[in-house]
């Protein structure tokens, strides 16, 4: 094993590493946003988090197996396998930063069509509206409630 | 050493396309049952159907994508695997993000079509 694959191997392990250890971070923190875009529909907030994540990761680690290839310098010293350690890293650093911009765009769009949608035509089923039109004073009081709480 | 990097290819790329199915279309069948309205007879088989034909088109994708050229060394399969499985990835991710837009689609629709037929006929005072 010589140093230049050596350190295709570093290069792929800390990569990935930081693309799982960012997918969760989104995945735990944008569960709120997914509850708050989807309140009127609340089971399909955590399969369209959990359908964001895999796709987070598919197209993550991709790119960054994809861009291990490109521009494969030749490695002879320590001084140069640093330096493509650090130049690589750097840019799937700043892709990851991309794609969680992304993600958050993602988001607002979804929030716009489908609240928009809902207050347009604000009903479903007939049931469900009756419901929410004799308990739309009670659902305020409950959400002022839990976010005094 | 060209055999043992289409296997190896093979077998992640297999594993990747399943292990996705499953959970795309374990969390899709929320979505199918709000655009059929709840009627399961319907929302099962078309998520059935659905998931076969993203195990057609992905499978093909990654057998016609297999073909690569001589490979020496280790290093060479390591580069050669990395560009076609990271390639395969990406792929995968866009027909999931893509299968994703349909699920909303196709809810938006239902949800438009089932509102004007609601707001004729069953409660035009609330709505009025």
């Amino acid at each position: 094993m010589n140093l230049e694959f050596l350190t295709y191997i570093i290069y792929v392990v800390t990569a990935a590493n930081t693309t799982i250890f960012i997918g969760q971070q989104l995945y735990v923190n944008g569960a709120v946003f997914l509850e708050r875009i989807f309140r009127s529909t609340p089971d399909f907030a955590v399969p369209v988090n959990k359908l964001l994540l895999i796709g987070f990761y598919l197209v993550n680690i991709g790119l960054v197996l994809v861009y291990t290839t490109q521009h494969a310098a030749n490695i002879n010293t320590l001084l140069q396998s640093v330096e493509f350690l650090v130049s690589k890293i750097g840019i799937v650093y700043l892709l990851l930063g991309i794609m969680h911009v992304f993600n958050l765009m993602v988001f607002i769009i979804i929030e716009k069509k489908i609240n928009f949608s809902y207050t347009d035509s604000s009903l479903e089923d007939p049931a469900r509206t009756y419901k929410k039109i004799n308990s739309l004073n009670q659902k305020d009081i409950n959400y002022g409630k839990s976010h005094d709480s | 050493m060209i055999l043992k990097a289409y296997s190896i290819y093979l077998v992640i790329t297999l594993g990747m396309t399943f292990f996705v199915a499953k959970i795309l279309f374990q969390n899709s069948k929320v979505f199918m049952l709000d655009i059929f309205r709840g009627r399961e007879e319907i929302a099962y088989p078309t998520n059935r159907l659905f998931e076969i034909g993203f195990y057609l088109m992905n499978v093909g994708a990654a057998l016609l994508f297999m073909k690569t050229a001589r490979i020496l060394n280790a290093q060479g399969l390591f580069e050669t695997l990395s560009l076609k499985i990271g390639s395969f990835s990406i792929y995968l991710g866009i027909m999931l993000f893509a299968n994703l837009y349909l699920l909303f689609r196709g809810k938006r629709v239902s949800s438009e079509r089932s509102d004007d037929r609601f707001e004729e006929e069953v409660m035009p005072e609330v709505v009025g």
